[in-house]
């Protein structure tokens, strides 16, 4: 479903990502775990078209979204949707959780009034586990927990292809973490969907994962893939 | 005793309501012990922390509480300003975030350092020395350094040594070990013993593994104690079905979720998820040697 080739990526002398190659089969959960600063993050936003590659290219379906000639192709990389460690990173603190969502679906396009998009909206929260009533407040009146339920929720909205968790649950607390990603899992996989979970805690990724890359310790390949 | 504690009841003024945040939470801790406060999100794990250090927000509230610090009242902002960073000392989350992008980190351990009544040639040197003791290899080079120029994790150790430049005998560490990988978070754990052996340690994190590492364990939920009792014993053989949810979740143990399973609320904060809760449900205090637990069920 998705593969990346060859991809390189440098902030200034510094070599982050060298030769990087992978494949991301559909209904897959693929894990890549290395230290902190290793390029774990680089590599994720080079699939969202944060960042351009120097090198290399990704494909979604066979199709070409980005490389380091092209530009990113943002109508089929909508299909690639990323939750950030900080729960509150997706949120902007000055506005209610629903004129945040309201706001997207305008943007994009995703239904075509304001009923259709708050029905939306209801039947995403069901299925994160929220009630109603949380889009009604601002960010700093929810939990962590509850904050990266949201920035899920709003991934979701856009049907990804594949959902991209990195070190998502890394500030949440162990009865949170296993209720994400069980919610997660629940909503990715069920749809033909799959996730690239991106972690430095190897026990998670292991006990999580169909497959495992690793960086490798001069910080520049995914060099290993273990069969769980 | 280093901290008496009593929350009373720590409560948060909402635009048409008050919401309860901590519901007679208490504990006391000795000097050279380190007592370890674990639970999820929202279970009043700071807002404990911030009613020590006299830092509750505006809208929250603390009443019929007490904190005794070495036996005396710690009332009045003059009291606990005289106290802070130098009896009683603080260490953040998140180091980075927590030191001032502006001031470098000398700057940072001379403010602390002149607290002590430390001048002249002593800063530098007393300085470069709490350096090293928290094991960076050539203090020199990190000294003059800026915030934005340190990782997160040697952010974090500049925090412990400004900590050091102090008389800590009462130390509170937010989840100071949030985001680092397990061997950071044992180095850490080891340093705050090495560094402060003979201040009582009070540790808020949500992380089973660092429990681990503390004596002494009180699991809250809801802002009410669910159970208390040395780490060892509790973390093996949780008695409150709450701790067992916790426990149940580690990825060791198959990440087992805790869905609500009952609309209503019940006595304990734990009752809609709780799998073995029952309308009989009592969370009365039971004992056992130094364990205790609120819990009729278990």
């Amino acid at each position: 479903m998705i593969r990346g080739e060859h991809l390189g990526k440098a902030f200034g002398s510094c070599q982050v990502l060298e030769d990087v190659s992978f494949q991301i089969a559909q209904g897959q959960i693929v894990g890549v775990y290395g230290a902190s600063g290793i390029g774990k993050s680089t590599l994720a936003k080079i699939l969202c078209g944060v960042l351009r590659p120097d090198t290399g290219q990704v494909y979604l379906d066979g199709e070409l979204i980005c490389s380091a000639r092209t530009k990113y192709r943002r109508e089929k990389g909508i299909q690639i949707q990323m939750v950030y460690q900080q729960p509150y990173a997706s949120l902007d603190h000055s506005q209610k959780i629903i004129d945040g969502f309201y706001e997207l679906i305008r943007y994009h396009r995703l239904a075509p009034n304001k009923a259709l998009a708050r029905e939306r909206i209801g039947t995403l929260m069901e299925e994160v586990g929220l009630s109603m009533e949380i889009v009604n407040h601002l960010p700093h009146q929810i939990s962590g927990g509850e904050a990266q339920r949201i920035a899920i929720a709003k991934c979701l909205l856009f049907a990804p292809r594949l959902l991209i968790l990195d070190e998502a649950t890394s500030m949440l607390d162990v009865s949170t973490q296993a209720n994400v990603i069980a919610l997660v899992k629940r909503a990715m996989l069920s749809r033909g969907g799959s996730i690239l979970l991106i972690s430095h805690d190897k026990e998670l990724v292991e006990h999580l994962c169909d497959q495992i890359y690793v960086f490798d310790d001069k910080k520049l390949r995914i060099k290993e893939r273990i069969e769980p | 005793m280093v901290l008496e504690y009593d929350s009373g009841q720590i409560t948060a003024g909402l635009a048409r309501s008050r919401r309860t945040l901590v519901d007679r939470a208490a504990f006391s801790l000795e000097e050279g012990r380190t007592l370890a406060l674990i639970g999820e999100t929202g279970s009043g794990k700071t807002m404990i922390a911030m009613s020590i250090l006299g830092l509750l927000p505006s809208n929250v509230t603390m009443e019929g509480g007490q904190v005794l610090f070495l036996g005396q009242e710690l009332t009045g902002r003059r009291t606990l300003r005289s106290l802070l960073g130098v009896e009683l000392v603080y260490i953040p989350q998140n180091g980075l975030e927590f030191l001032d992008p502006s001031r470098t980190v000398r700057r940072h351990l001379y403010d602390s350092l002149k607290k002590l009544g430390l001048r002249g040639k002593a800063l530098e040197r007393t300085a470069l020395e709490k350096l090293a003791a928290v094991g960076f290899p050539d203090p020199g080079q990190v000294i003059g350094k800026y915030p934005f120029q340190l990782s997160g994790g040697m952010a974090q150790r500049v925090t412990i040594a400004l900590a050091a430049c102090s008389r800590a005998r009462l130390l509170i560490a937010d989840e100071p070990t949030n985001g680092l990988d397990h061997q950071a978070k044992v180095r850490f754990m080891a340093l705050l013993e090495e560094q402060f052996p003979e201040a009582a340690k009070l540790v808020i994190t949500h992380d089973i593994a660092v429990a681990k590492l503390c004596q002494t364990t009180l699991v809250l939920c809801g802002g009410r104690m669910m159970e208390r009792g040395p780490s060892a014993a509790l973390l093996a053989r949780p008695r409150h079905p709450y701790t067992k949810a916790l426990i149940g979740a580690l990825v060791e143990n198959g990440m087992q979720e805790t869905p609500v399973l009952r609309p209503q609320n019940g006595p304990c904060p734990f009752f809609r998820r709780c799998p073995e809760a029952a309308p009989s449900c009592v969370p009365a205090r039971q004992q056992a040697g130094d364990a205790q637990w609120w819990c009729s069920r278990s």
